[in-house]
């Protein structure tokens, strides 16, 4: 047992004299990578232009407001977006971490809606209670596109790619264009 | 490690770059979905606002694990206690009482339980599963019998698979080690229809322990190999309604030189389970789960089991409710139990076990939440147990996500039929205690408090810890009885056990992740006097788990698809495990331990990734029997389209 213990430590050695060029080397030439929550926040915005919100019925809001409901998972990185015009108006983002789906509070005015994982147990109950609302939903969980959400993101070798479900958003009123839907995969 | 990222750090200036946002703002959305992304890192929090002790190996943590086997993937968990028995057993327990027989534990896959009704504990080898079909494991420290069934006392682990939506497509997976001889999975993911999706998997592995010597005179060369198919199919109906249907069948075989004879185990089993759920349009949803469930290992046992549940959740103005109904069905025959030692009477068995729950969560005063919930549950041996439990939860809002919990509870433990009818077989050698079963155990509960924590701290770190106070009564103890060193199972001891776990997250760049997580475990055991005198095992009991275990992990996303994971762990001292004979402890002390696990990993911007694991770089260990760790290494190459 000794010599092989000895024998494997020679091993190791050799390894870990291989790989510290190799973990010092490379990063110094490395391009920065982007993340996935970098990605889904620029979407966000890009998908706007493609989006035809049906004519408001009563006066509307200043800003344009983006919400976020439950665990933010962007943080500092859609903050950059803030104050930017979309669709002629400033665009407003609004946390509500600590959201809970009963009678007494609903959700805040808003066109734009992003559900983060956190609410993935009122999910179905959030849905219900934005139904027939001129709202955009998105979110990026897996099979929530099928269970309601208009727009959800999804990793595909290791893309973003996004989902829409037609059903929801003809529901609500809200019409997205052909060339959107021809980058997405339509949830049936 | 602390080393190793001083020396990385100056070259990975990732700092973030203010025009960054811009320059990603002018791509078009045919560039944005081509790009790639580094690895997916969802901080995923199943459960931020439960009022119980969570911890969620997520996806990451298990593809950077390296790992192929389930239990390790529990050794970073707070408040679990894993130690690798040999090659291919494994005790696996939560807050404490861990030992060959771990029998506190309630451990699911897809919510199918997977331990035993001999005695109450899993066969680990019988759930090889490759980690490409594993989405996450969620674990539940403390008592959680209302809601998810009998044998809860301690924790739940709950192994939640992929689904064949997220497994689409060829992946095939190959290895080899010092001690992970052969191993390797495949994987083919289908569509079957615009809402029907379907995979399967086959995994094979061949392990070997060179040379371990397991006792004096004993030096072992055990082996085992394992090899196993499994399918899964989900369809949705509409929005909301799906169905899964998934089912496997494993083998297994396992050779140890022993005297006076080679020991061999040679298992084989099934399952095949279907679930269907249905939300209707006022938010009520439903679901029916029945599964079959078959397990054998040739010339000791065989079980067969049916087990039918209907769960509802709904809300009604400020009450959520989740209530439902279970009833499970198991016939056995044994004709030597576990590993030879043990023979049972009666031989063959039927158990019915049925199960009513109700939990009602009233959420009131905007942050606050009271969580109520009661179980009923029928078995053969004993009368209907009542499990209850009361949780309160307090998430003020803020940018900390602050959130408190205080929960009070009773969880059941109904005797295993191997401590109703289990007799231990003479043997070779020096005699040993017997240790007779006995039919007439009553249950022994845990009555447990617990307090939990779970903030932000800053904007990078992120902490989750409980205390808890457990109060057990009736626990099992050995009494003489009849000639000479026999003894029987009485209910004739308490324990109490208190302490604290938990975990802390920093996220200090994107690409660079620290993880702890810490467990304190203190035990107090008391034999109760009898009629005849009992098996002074106090002391035993008390060393049986680690009272510290510390873990540190660290996750570098270096570049051009380049990872360097560590895990370091320290573990305290233990009192050696008694195995087959629990009256006869070898009074044997394992010092404590820390040990290195790292995991280097390369990956292609598509379809390939090469891995190399090291395990128990520090030097050799034992933890719990006197299977003893060796520094070895293992590499694998993964490949997809």
């Amino acid at each position: 047992m000794k010599t092989r213990a000895g024998s494997f430590k020679r091993v190791y050695l050799a390894a870990v004299l291989i790989l510290l060029p190799w973990g010092g080397a490379i990063p110094r030439v490395a391009a920065q990578p982007v993340t996935d929550a970098e990605i889904k926040a620029t979407l966000l915005f890009k998908f706007v232009p493609f989006v035809r919100w049906p004519k408001p019925k009563t006066v509307q809001a200043d800003h344009f407001i983006f919400l976020i409901v439950g665990q933010d998972p962007f943080g500092p990185v859609i903050d950059h977006f803030e104050g930017q015009s979309i669709r002629g108006r400033p665009l407003k983002i609004v946390r509500v971490p600590d959201f809970r789906v009963t009678s007494e509070e609903p959700l805040p005015a808003c066109d734009m809606v992003f559900i983060s994982a956190s609410m993935a147990d009122q999910l179905d109950a959030l849905l219900a209670g934005l139904d027939g609302k001129p709202i955009l939903t998105v979110s990026d969980q897996a099979g929530w596109g099928a269970r309601g959400v208009m727009i959800n993101f999804f990793e595909s070798e290791e893309s973003v790619r996004f989902e829409i479900n037609p059903q929801s958003t003809r529901a609500s009123g809200i019409r997205i264009g052909a060339q959107l839907l021809k980058l997405s995969r339509i949830v049936k | 490690m602390v080393l190793l990222s001083s020396f990385l750090l100056p070259w990975l200036m990732l700092s973030l770059d203010p025009d960054r946002m811009d320059r990603l703002a002018q791509l078009s959305i045919e560039e944005l979905i081509s790009l790639k992304v580094v690895s997916a890192e969802k901080t995923e929090r199943a459960y931020p606002e439960s009022a119980a002790a969570v911890f969620v190996v997520s996806r990451e943590d298990i593809e950077r694990s390296g790992t192929t086997q389930l239990a390790e993937l529990l050794r970073f968990v707070p408040g679990v206690q894993v130690a690798r028995l040999s090659v291919n057993v494994w005790a696996v327990s939560i807050r404490g009482f861990n030992e060959l027989h771990a029998n506190k534990l309630l451990v699911m896959i897809d919510g199918r339980p997977i331990y035993n009704h001999l005695f109450s504990g899993v066969f680990w080898p019988m759930f090889e599963m490759s980690t490409d079909e594993i989405e996450r494991i969620e674990v539940i420290r403390g008592p959680g019998s209302t809601l998810w069934g009998a044998n809860a006392v301690n924790g739940i682990i709950n192994i939640i698979s992929r689904t064949s939506e997220d497994a689409q497509g060829v992946f095939v997976g190959l290895g080899t080690g010092h001690q992970e001889k052969a191993f390797g999975d495949a994987r083919y993911g289908f569509r079957l229809g615009p809402q029907t999706t379907a995979r399967v998997n086959y995994g094979f592995a061949e392990r070997e322990m060179e040379d371990v010597r397991l006792g004096p005179n004993l030096l072992s060369d055990e082996r085992m190999q394992d090899g196993r198919v499994s399918m899964r199919l989900d369809h949705r109906f509409n929005n909301r309604a799906s169905l899964l249907v998934q089912g496997n069948y494993f083998r297994n075989f396992m050779r140890r030189p022993s005297l006076p004879a080679d020991f061999q185990l040679d298992d084989n089993g099934w399952f095949v389970q279907a679930r269907f759920e249905h939300t209707d349009a006022r938010s009520v949803k439903r679901s029916v789960q029945l599964y079959a469930d078959s397990a054998s290992r040739e010339g000791e046992f065989r079980w067969h089991v049916w087990d039918l549940d209907f769960k509802e959740q709904r809300q009604l103005g400020r009450h959520h409710l989740v209530y439902g109904v279970g009833f499970r069905t198991i016939d056995d025959n044994v004709t030597r139990g576990l590993a030879g030692g043990l023979t049972f009477a009666p031989q063959m068995s039927n158990e019915k076990i049925g199960n009513l729950f109700v939990q009602d969560r009233i959420d009131f005063r905007e942050n606050w939440s009271l969580t109520m919930g009661y179980k009923l549950e029928f078995n053969d041996f004993t009368d209907s147990e009542f499990q209850p439990n009361v949780r309160l939860h307090w998430a003020p809002p803020g940018p900390a996500a602050l959130n408190l919990w205080a929960a009070a509870s009773r969880a059941v433990h109904v005797p295993s039929r191997l401590e109703r009818d289990g007799d231990t077989l003479p043997r070779p050698g020096p005699p040993l205690p017997r240790v007779l079963g006995n039919p007439d155990l009553d249950i022994s509960y845990v009555t447990a408090y617990e307090l939990g924590l779970r903030s932000r701290l800053g904007s990078k770190f992120w902490l989750d810890t409980a205390f808890f106070f457990n109060d057990y009564a009736n626990e099992i103890a050995f009494e003489a009885t009849g000639p000479p060193n026999q003894f029987i199972r009485v209910n004739g001891m308490e324990a109490e056990t208190y302490g604290m776990d938990g975990s802390l997250e920093y996220r200090p760049k994107p690409w660079l992740r620290f993880a702890a997580s810490f467990t304190v475990l203190e035990a107090d055991f008391t034999v109760l006097p009898g009629p005849r005198p009992r098996r002074p095992l106090a002391s035993f009991y008390e060393g049986q788990s680690p009272s510290r275990q510390w873990n540190l992990r660290s996750y570098v996303n270096l570049a051009r698809g380049l990872t360097l994971d560590l895990h370091w762990r320290y573990l305290g001292a233990v009192r050696q495990a008694a195995l087959a004979n629990p009256a006869a402890p070898p009074r044997q002390t394992f010092p404590s331990y820390e040990n290195l696990d790292v995991h280097v990993a390369w990956q292609l911007p598509r379809g390939f990734r090469a891995e190399l694991v090291g395990r128990d770089l520090l030097g050799e260990h034992r933890e719990l029997s006197f299977f003893e760790h060796e520094p070895q290494l293992h590499i694998d190459f993964k490949f997809w389209f």
